[in-house]
């Protein structure tokens, strides 16, 4: 069955949240119960962040526990490298969204570890992008999701540096064609790819297939400068760059086949969220 | 799949700033040996050098996450095993998608001081016993093998008491003259390690099994150290049962 239909059965998400193990646990952290309590219009699904090696936490598993809407945000895989899909670890994801039951699967599709899989590490670089990174992107793509039964969702990761001539939308562009998949927009991390290749927000939306993407995150950074060289750190903050919400503002009425959009936000208190909550809140309302 | 190797070189640059230094002077020079297209060597030379420092953190990060699982060694290495991303083993790890963990046990055991290299020798084993697979393949019909959540090192004596003492923070005792031969286990429960001293003739039955091994070799093993064929099938079977022999 195509992406075209096979869309049709991803259920409508609304406006949610992301968490992943221990984030709810540190000091001045968003309580995602809490927040689905109050404003359940700004909490409709959690995104949990997964690592096998470590789990569900107590506030997923608390989340799941009430039947609520979920996704799989995987953490610990390298979309583009055959060798990651061992047995073990397909089993533990399986395991995982057994207990979840998540809507779809998603996350970042860069270089989470170097080498062999390992606790810790948590690298998250982007791929070089070139042609043939993407198709071993979507070979990736395809292996687990033929191996889970979910959708997977490429998200286009955050970065420093990016190497390679496609334009990041060109490259998830490739991705899509090659694994017939949908995609996960993750417009915080876009802006940072504009400002560091000296890009407007928008640039580059001409060729990227808007109807594919089922997903979109928006999250605050914090502009930085090390020796004079300018980046954005991608730290979740409430404050969202105005690049983002540009950017998010074109890409939501333009996006048919939109499921879900994730705040992440999910190490702040909930006071300083409710601004970015009610903002997305009122670009999806209809 | 050159694009691999190019993001491998990105991991080193972000992780040593000696190698970053040596990209920005000499690309050529730094570069050497790895598989890059001449599109890919501009490209990463293009990068302001800058941007390989905007998280200075980054080594010390993993270095802390390493040191988890190499907390006696790393200990009283001390400055060695902060130089451990500029070693050949980080790097050439890195650029073979090695396993960061077993290289830093590597070249802690470079470590001049005897004690840190048998401390780290020990905690390489603990290392790689973590990481065997749950379902190992199975020998071939009538053969054994040790199994991957099992190995057997051979130290200087008091390796295993040295470790001992630093976890529960006792005054350190000196290691040799003489070797000790220890097991290191995974709890096929629990997942939890157990380290014991192994008497010299089951050493050397667990020794011949660590490549795959036809059973009357190990039955062979047995005899020689003088029991008859009923006990020698009775320490096969014990071992089997424990999971050390697969």
């Amino acid at each position: 069955m195509r992406f075209a239909e096979r869309v049709e059965r991803l259920p409508h998400l609304g406006l949610g949240v992301s968490t992943e193990y221990g984030a709810g646990d540190a000091a001045g952290s968003l309580d995602v119960l809490a927040l689905r309590d109050a404003h359940p219009e700004y909490a409709r699904f959690l995104e949990i962040g997964v690592e096998t090696a470590k789990g569900l936490d107590r506030h997923a598993m608390a989340w799941v526990a009430r039947g609520l809407p979920t996704t799989y945000h995987y953490l610990d895989v390298n979309l583009d490298e055959p060798e990651d899909f061992d047995d073990e670890w397909l089993e533990d994801v399986r395991a995982v969204a057994a207990t979840i039951k998540p809507a779809w699967m998603c996350g970042d599709a860069g270089l989470w570890h170097l080498g062999a899989r390992e606790r810790g590490h948590m690298l998250l670089l982007p791929p070089v992008l070139t042609p043939d990174a993407a198709d071993d992107m979507a070979a990736g793509i395809v292996r687990l999701r033929e191996a889970t039964s979910h959708e997977v969702l490429p998200e286009n990761p955050p970065g420093q540096v990016y190497l390679g001539p496609l334009h990041l939308l060109d490259f998830f562009a490739r991705v899509a064609e090659r694994a017939d998949t949908g995609l996960l927009l993750d417009c915080a991390h876009l802006a940072m790819f504009q400002r560091l290749r000296g890009h407007a927000p928008l640039d580059g939306f001409d060729g990227f297939p808007l109807e594919r993407v089922v997903e979109i995150h928006v999250a605050g950074g914090s502009e930085r400068t090390t020796d004079g060289f300018a980046w954005v750190e991608d730290d979740h903050t409430p404050g969202v760059l105005a690049d983002t919400w540009q950017i998010v503002e074109h890409v939501i009425p333009r996006t048919p086949t939109l499921r879900a959009v994730v705040y992440e936000c999910e190490r702040n208190p909930l006071g300083a969220c409710l601004d970015g909550f009610a903002r997305l809140a009122a670009l999806l309302s209809p | 799949m050159s694009h691999h190797a190019l993001n491998r070189v990105v991991v080193r640059l972000l992780h040593d700033a000696d190698f970053a230094a040596r990209l920005a002077v000499d690309p050529d020079d730094a570069l050497g040996g790895v598989g890059l297209s001449a599109d890919e060597r501009t490209w990463v030379a293009a990068v302001p050098s800058a941007a390989w420092r905007t998280d200075p953190d980054r080594p010390q990060r993993v270095l802390a996450a390493l040191g988890d699982e190499y907390s006696a060694s790393a200990s009283l290495a001390g400055a060695h095993a902060d130089r451990f991303f500029t070693s050949a083993h980080f790097h050439r790890a890195v650029q073979e998608r090695g396993s960061l963990a077993l290289v830093f046990g590597a070249h802690l055991r470079d470590d001049a001081d005897a004690c840190v290299a048998a401390l780290a020798a020990l905690e390489h084993a603990m290392a790689c016993v973590r990481r065997a697979p749950r379902r190992p393949p199975r020998c071939a019909p009538d053969h054994l093998r040790l199994a991957p959540s099992a190995r057997v090192v051979r130290l200087p004596s008091g390796t295993s008491a040295l470790l001992a003492a630093l976890r529960a923070k006792r005054r350190p005792p000196g290691i040799g003259p003489g070797d000790e031969t220890l097991l290191v286990e995974r709890d096929a429960t629990t997942q939890g390690l157990r380290i014991e001293a192994l008497e010299p003739g089951l050493a050397a039955l667990l020794h011949r099994a660590t490549e795959p091994v036809p059973r009357k070799d190990l039955d062979a093993v047995i005899r020689e150290l003088g029991d008859d064929e009923t006990e020698a099938d009775a320490v096969i079977q014990g071992l089997i049962a424990d999971g050390i022999l697969i």
